[in-house]
């Protein structure tokens, strides 16, 4: 019997478990701390920020078919605008946006106001990380400067499109109108941990401040980081030309001309992109690799794309995809004002008996698995922003030779010698025939569906006019006047989205006060 | 042994007295309730030694017995009866079964407990109840056979499981279902492969003192599933067979006919022209009937769809009375839920057993087979077990079992929920009558394939040729089930194997030591296939779309448990010190490809590959517990329990929690004081409990870690995500649990009595505590925030017929819990969940909704209370400004004016039931549950009063609805599209009576059955989930806790007749 007892003594020690046998990390996750020590992992967190950029689901808790990142926010700030009109309302997807009828839903996380409120500032947090990591970051200074400029530049990007979306422009070129000291947004700019509080929001000259100064550190770095061994050129990666492509953005909602014309001119002067050729612009705009895309989404496979979740479902209208059930069309008085010669016609076709106007611009790249890159910023718009730089602040010639070189391939009987004048009528369809004007045409024609064409209207200080005689559907025009909805008047609120429920709920600093009208 | 020494005691008692009297012979046979035959029964004439003992076919002849004399029938573990003779020359005897009420070994926690010592709070059901469901899932046995177990009629997927809570929702962010625990070993395998007729009984611990010894797991309630063993001294082989057909168990929504629907949106476009946009009755006439065929139709060839082929669409109504006109004739008129549906699905069983025993060992082996075809078509569940179980008392000091099962189960199932389209139950509700179900021509023909059979029509003209279905485009509810695939199969082992030191010999140094090791082993290997058509719906475009997952799950328990039981004089005490090591693994792993060879259903074939992904978990428990029972003179009684649990979910710093109990209990009725009532009051218990239980399932295996997520690759290029904040303070969500109660038996066990009142508290609740989403995370894991579930319960079962042909037993439960929200984190008292709140100083999921003021009879607008207005601000902006209550139509105010309205939580809830035994071989019953009180929010009803997209059909109710100024009614004027606010008009009484059984059974006489060689034989017949009688037709109000309703299997009712044979 004794020998029982301890065989049953030493049985209970030997089934005793060791301290590790409690320890287990996902198969799949892991912890920061180590990947952001050195600069060739803490990439990895660049790039999977990226991916968020384009990857539907994870911002919203539903409609996640016209939620699906940077491609989605332009689209809808497209749909929000004059140019781009939706035939009808199809499924539902951006019908919203287009009727202005998302403002009410700050409650909900399934719409806009969480989606654009919340992917932003995860962007900006992952970026914080690795930010906070990169003074001590370990790898070739190079290497170092190429993971943390391309964290500065998102972060400098995402403040930008954060006060744009969520207040008024700062600056009306036209009335000269200035409102630096309006509300922005919460600004942070070290990584989050569970005792982080939530920021007051910071007036728009602050986080301007803040976009120009990230934007400036990341074109300091990436100019180092040029060099890395980490970069390979990947265009769904920032580099130096499009951290300066968004600066030029920046200062053009800012009013600084000079900060514009400086950045756009480098990229053309400086980036070796080329513009784009008949082949590159009517082949469905949908490879990153063409010569004059800066910026883009490289989706590699089937895998990797967001098929209903994402951008050329809303565009082509191939079988079963929502441009089908939800034309995309471009607004008539502008397409009346693309020259004659001008090869960019062919992106719409006015003659279709069902959906007159209906664009051919996008097309999947690979129709069988609905894949296609995504273009977040082509060269062409440093063409078109640096000629309204110029000519904003005085160099008319140049801004004419810069039109006429980015249009030649375009339209061979174009010639910007023969406008003048930066005359803009009160909307955007009012028409007055000046140089100004022409640049913008040529710009909104260009980077139609593409663009976010509402980040354009609210910095040029002029109005909406949408008409049915234009192509806007009866619906839409009933809904936004049921609504009261006014796009005539620069100042509206109507473009201002209202903050996420959720933000006011759990920031001390931001209450029912703080909420946009 | 102990058979033949109770004969001969009673035959030497029997030999006392004798007396002489006119004697007769007498036979008969011996059986228990079942029918089988007692073996070896004593049949003595009373007050004699004439006796003898019954066959192995149980039966028994006796000579020279009194006519007026009384037969004295006894046996080990059944009731001693008297019978008269009364002249009679065969005399059938059925016994009982001994009363055992009170002294009953259950099974608890590391063990068995006599009920009369037990302190806590558990209900045994045994298997013969839960046999009586014709279900395929042992979960959904359970509903109305324990007080206090709430359970959701868990759909009609066969072999689906149902949800069950015991006593509330006793969390919010984690888990709050119970552990299930088959035969001692926490159980990871699906409970749908677990054969219903394997379970010897199941126990449900309800308290602290009952379940706290499962620690972190157990704050829940924990149900103990025991499985059948061989019996001693008796070996048996049975066959059980059933076939059956099941139906939907409750009706659809009434819903509109093809005439009604094409009249309302007739309506519905005339009231737009005429009140939206101030037309006169007659444009607006003009132009609806203009604008039905868009409408309806599509913009592309609308007369494709118009089932009036002698009208076209601008003619068919009658622009005066709004009418379709008389003499149109329709060339079709569907209803999809019925097409979907199938209403006599076939099911059948055959479970086959061989079990034997003897002192020292006893095995069973069962093997079961089950089928079941779904009410929904094409839907099915099949399931082949096997179970061995082995024990045996090798030597004096030494006993070892094993048990095992295996289950492979198939089924085919509907792969997709909610408002998706490819949802059939979302699909088929709300798609128009005026939809064709197979393709038609322009004519309204059936257009034939090939073969000539009809083509399903998916309402796109790339595939009929003429029109786009303005709805659901490229679909088709009923090719979905035929069309697509999805299918899972699943193989499941699960072992239990024990060694027991300890000896037998009573003179022994050591006896009542114990020591006992326990392995258990779950695994199961699930692979799912989901198929979609190439040729048609939204996988056409890339050639079709084939998925296959792969899930594995291996778990293993392993403890080693001392035990020690004395007894000293009036003095009884059990101890147990016990180890254990639980360890969780899970593997993932899911491919899919596009462009697939039609008809194969494999990965190899496809083209493109559009996922692949593989992942695994992890998850261990290390646990030392002990437990100390302690009874007085049996009456008082007294135990405690404390367990200490690590586990990997949290932080070492947080990992170790503590768990315990106390509980005391007093058999009142044993006091010398109490004996003058013993003959009524035969036993009185009085209990009282108090612990502390863990929740440690939030959802994470990783609770503690800040991480990043590796699934985000840029491209080429690998890419990680921040996903998670690190709090390593997270851990153990805390339940104190107090429970007291009395249990009574009276009347000589004709009356047994439960009563108890519980209050539950849940401490340190896992919630998700919220940051603000500026800093870019939503929230992180947190200990935050207390709630509160209170309640009664009781149960009593009586006999209250008990005469040799007619036995009458009934049992009634009722139990009631309120829940209520304490606390929530420090920056929030409300979490809002769709028009559900979790709010501090509610009920969990209390209605917050605006409220109806009906309609307006001079516009036809549905009105609401409200008490907000718009107003100015200083800046001369608009805001809304609280106010007084009135009545508004505004969408926009009443949106924001809400009110409380109360929860699902029942006010009672409990069950009904009867037996009834009719000459021995008649036996019926049936048992009933019922619910009062508790709303249910019927989104699927307001889905077809307030019709969103054209092409979507009505609710009958809709017929009530306002036309013309001054009609007085609470349905508003028909729009499509129209804005509404959530209101309570939705909201619907949850209140129902069910019919859930309905059993009757004939046991063929044992005299004719054992001429072929068969003991017992019996046939029943049983109607499952008969009738539900609730507020709305077509609502389940039991098809969650939340209060809500979804696009979901519809749950079946099912008539099935069954024979079981022991031979």
């Amino acid at each position: 019997m004794k020998k029982y007892i301890f065989e049953l003594l030493l049985l209970f020690a030997a089934v005793a478990c060791g301290k590790d046998a409690l320890d287990y990390s996902p198969t799949d996750s892991g912890s920061g701390n180590k990947m952001l020590q050195a600069a060739n992992t803490a990439i990895t967190s660049i790039n999977g920020v990226y991916r968020s950029m384009w990857t539907a689901g994870w911002s919203t808790s539903g409609n996640t078919h016209q939620c699906f990142g940077i491609a989605a926010y332009n689209l809808a700030q497209d749909a929000m605008a004059d140019d781009f009109i939706m035939q009808g309302q199809g499924n539902g997807w951006f019908w919203y946006d287009h009727t202005y009828n998302v403002k009410s839903y700050y409650t909900s996380s399934a719409w806009r106001s969480y989606d654009v409120w919340r992917a932003y500032y995860k962007w900006i947090a992952d970026c914080n990380y690795v930010i906070d990591a990169g003074k001590t970051m370990s790898g070739e200074e190079e290497d170092v400067a190429f993971v943390e400029g391309q964290a500065f530049a998102i972060r400098g990007m995402s403040y930008l499109y954060l006060a744009e979306w969520f207040a008024r422009p700062p600056y009306n070129p036209i009335t000269g109108e200035s409102r630096w000291n309006d509300p922005g947004v919460p600004i942070y700019t070290t990584g989050t941990g569970i005792k982080t509080g939530g920021n007051p929001r910071a007036s728009l000259k602050e986080v301007f401040k803040q976009v120009n100064a990230d934007l400036d550190t990341a074109i300091v770095l990436l100019g180092k980081g040029k060099e890395s061994v980490l970069n390979k050129n990947n265009k769904s990666q920032i580099g130096l030309y499009t951290a300066l492509g968004l600066k030029s953005r920046c200062c053009l909602m800012a009013g600084d001309w000079e900060g514009a014309y400086n950045a756009a001119k480098r990229v053309i002067e400086e980036g070796e992109y080329t513009i784009g050729t008949e082949s590159m612009l009517m082949s469905g705009m949908n490879s990153i690799s063409a010569a004059n895309v800066m910026w883009g989404a490289g989706i590699e496979n089937a895998e990797q794309s967001g098929a209903y979740a994402g951008f050329f479902t809303h565009m082509d209208c191939v079988d079963g995809a929502y441009g089908q059930s939800a034309p995309k069309l471009i607004n008539s008085s502008l397409y009346n004002h693309i020259g004659a010669d001008d090869i960019r016609r062919g992106w719409w076709d006015p003659t279709d008996k069902e959906s007159p106007y209906v664009t051919r611009k996008f097309k999947f790249a690979n129709v069988a698995s609905w894949l296609g890159d995504y273009i977040y910023m082509r060269v062409e718009e440093m063409y078109f922003t640096a000629a309204e730089a110029a000519l904003r602040l005085g160099y008319v010639q140049e801004a004419r030779d810069i039109m006429n070189e980015v249009m030649a391939p375009r339209n061979p009987s174009y010639n910007a010698n023969y406008y003048s004048g930066t005359f803009l009528g009160s909307t955007t369809t009012t028409w007055t025939g000046s140089l100004l004007e022409n640049i913008l045409v040529q710009r909104r024609v260009e980077l139609w569906g593409e663009y976010g064409r509402l980040f354009d209207v609210r910095r040029l200080g002029q109005g909406i006019d949408r008409k049915t005689s234009d192509g806007f559907s009866n619906d839409c025009i009933t809904a936004m006047s049921r609504a009261g909805i006014n796009l005539t008047n620069p100042a509206t609120y109507d473009w201002v989205l209202t903050i996420p429920q959720a933000e006011l709920d759990a920031n001390p600093n931001i209450n029912s006060e703080d909420q946009n009208p | 042994m102990r058979k033949k020494l109770t004969i001969v005691l009673a035959a030497l008692l029997a030999c006392m007295q004798l007396f002489a009297q006119g004697t007769i012979s007498v036979s008969g046979i011996v059986t228990d309730r079942s029918g089988l035959p007692v073996i070896g029964a004593g049949v003595f004439v009373k007050g004699t030694t004439i006796g003898v003992s019954t066959s192995l076919d149980g039966d028994y002849k006796l000579d020279n017995v009194p006519a007026n004399g009384v037969l004295s029938v006894s046996s080990i573990g059944y009731q001693s009866i008297d019978v008269p003779v009364n002249g009679r020359t065969k005399i059938d005897i059925v016994l009982d079964e001994e009363s055992l009420e009170l002294d009953d070994a259950m099974v608890v926690a590391y063990g068995t407990a006599k009920k009369e010592s037990f302190t806590g709070s558990a209900s045994v059901v045994k298997g013969d109840d839960l046999r009586k469901r014709a279900v395929g899932n042992v979960t959904k046995s359970l509903e109305g056979s324990v007080a206090g177990v709430t359970v959701t009629s868990g759909g009609g997927q066969p072999g689906e499981d149902a949800a069950i809570t015991v006593r509330g929702i006793g969390s919010i962010s984690a888990e709050y279902t119970p552990l299930y625990v088959v035969d001692g070993i926490p159980y990871d395998g699906s409970l749908s492969s677990i054969n219903p007729a394997d379970i010897e009984s199941m126990t449900v611990l309800k308290d602290a003192s009952a379940g706290a010894l499962y620690g972190a797991r157990g704050a829940n309630g924990v149900i103990i599933i025991t499985t059948r063993k061989g019996a001693e001294d008796r070996t048996n082989i049975s066959y059980k067979g059933t076939f059956g057909v099941a139906s939907r168990a409750l009706p659809p929504y009434s819903l509109l006919n093809t005439k009604e629907f094409i009249q309302t949106v007739y309506e519905a476009l005339r009231n737009g022209a005429q009140y939206g946009t101030g037309m006169d009755f007659e444009s607006a006439s003009a132009y609806a009937a203009e604008n039905l065929g868009t409408q309806i139709g599509g913009l592309k060839n609308p007369e494709y769809y118009n089932p009036y082929k002698n009208y076209t669409w601008n003619t068919l109504i009658d622009q005066n009375t709004g009418l379709v006109k008389a003499d149109a004739v329709a060339s079709w008129d569907e209803n999809w839920m019925a097409e979907i549906s199938n209403n006599s699905a076939p099911r059948t069983e055959h479970v086959f057993s061989i079990s034997s025993g003897n002192s020292k060992s006893d095995y069973l082996v069962t093997l079961g087979y089950y089928n079941e075809k779904g009410v929904l078509q094409n839907t099915d569940f099949e399931r082949y077990t096997g179970r061995v179980n082995v024990n045996t008392q090798a030597n004096d000091w030494l006993k070892a079992g094993f048990n095992a099962n295996l289950a492979h189960t198939a089924a085919d199932y509907q792969n997709f929920s909610g408002s998706s389209t490819s949802n059939v139950w979302y699909t088929a509700q709300f798609m128009g009558p005026v939809y064709p179900v197979y393709q038609k021509d322009m004519n309204g023909n059936d257009v034939l394939d090939g073969n000539g059979n009809r083509q399903y029509e998916y309402g796109d003209e790339d595939d009929n040729g003429y029109a786009n279905r303005p709805t659901a485009q490229g679909f088709n509810s009923k090719a979905e089930l035929f069309n697509n695939k999805a299918y899972y199969y699943r193989n499941a082992a699960s072992a239990r194997t024990y060694i027991t030191l300890g000896t037998t010999d009573k003179e022994a140094l050591l006896y009542g030591l114990k020591f006992s090791t326990n392995f258990g082993v779950d695994f199961n290997d699930y692979q799912r296939t989901v198929v979609n058509d190439k040729y048609h719906g939204n996988a056409a475009a890339q050639g079709g779309r084939i998925s296959k997952t792969n899930t594995r799950v291996l778990s293993y328990t392993f403890n080693q448990i001392l035990n020690y039981d004395k007894a000293f004089g009036a003095h009884d005490i059990k101890l147990m010190l016990g180890h254990e090591f639980y360890r969780y693994h899970y593997d993932y792993a899911s491919g899919e490809k596009t462009g697939i060879m039609d008809g194969i259903d494999e990965l190899a074939p496809a083209v493109t590959t559009s996922d692949n992904t593989t992942y695994a978990n992890n998850y261990a428990i290390e646990s030392v517990f002990t437990r100390l029972n302690y009874g007085y003179k049996n009456r008082y009684y007294f135990d405690a329990s404390w367990r200490t649990d690590g586990s990997s979910r949290f932080h070492e710093s947080n990992r170790w929690g503590n768990f315990w109990s106390v509980g005391a209990s007093w058999r009142v009725s044993e006091e010398a004081f109490m004996q003058n009532t013993k003959d009524w009051l035969s036993n009185l218990t009085a209990k009282i409990s108090y612990g502390m239980q863990g929740n440690d399932n939030l959802g994470t295996y990783y609770a503690w870690q800040g991480l990043y997520d590796y699934t985000w690759p840029n491209g080429t290029e690998a890419g990680a995500f921040a996903s998670k904040l690190e709090n390593r303070d997270v851990t153990w969500e805390k339940n104190g649990n107090l429970n007291t109660g009395i249990d009574a038996s009276l009347f000589k066990g004709r009356l047994s009595v439960m009563l108890e009142y519980y209050s539950r508290k849940t401490t340190d609740m896992l919630l998700n505590n919220p940051l603000a989403i500026s800093t870019g995370f939503t929230g992180f894991d947190d200990n935050v925030g207390s709630m509160l579930n209170q309640g009664f319960e009781t149960s009593l079962r009586g006999t209250l017929i008990d005469k040799e042909n007619f036995r009458w037993d009934a049992n009634f439960s009722a139990s009631m819990n309120r829940n209520k929200v304490l606390e929530l984190t420090s920056s929030q008292d409300q979490i809002t969940s769709g028009n559900r709140v979790i709010e501090k100083g509610y009920p969990i999921y209390t209605f917050l909704l605006s409220k109806s003021a009906g309609v307006d009879p001079a516009t036809g607008k549905q009105l609401y209370y409200c008490y907000y207005r718009r107003g100015v601000d200083a800046s001369g902006n608009t805001v809304n400004v609280k106010c007084d209550e009135y009545v508004t139509d505004n969408v926009a105010l009443a949106s924001l004016s809400k009110y409380y309205m109360g929860s699902r939580e029942p006010l009672v809830s409990g069950s009904f039931g009867m037996n009834f035994t009719l000459f021995k071989n008649w036996d019926l019953s049936f048992l009933t549950t019922y619910s009062l009180g508790g709303k249910v929010y019927d989104s699927l009803y307001s889905g077809t009063m307030e019709v969103q997209y054209a092409g979507s059909n009505w609710h009958k109710d809709i017929l009530n609805r306002w036309q013309q100024p001054g009609d007085i009614t609470d349905v508003p004027m028909v729009e499509i599209g129209g804005s509404y606010a959530a209101t309570d008009k939705y909201l619907i009484d949850a209140s129902y009576f069910a019919i859930k059984n309905v059993t009757l059974g004939y046991t063929f006489p044992t005299r004719l059955t054992q001429k072929a060689a068969i003991k017992s034989c019996r046939l029943y017949f049983t109607a499952d989930n008969v009738a539900l009688f609730s507020r709305l037709g077509g609502m389940d109000p039991q098809q969650n806790f939340t209060g809500g309703v979804s696009y979901s299997y519809t749950p079946a009712r099912a008539l099935v007749a069954g024979v079981e044979l022991n031979f």
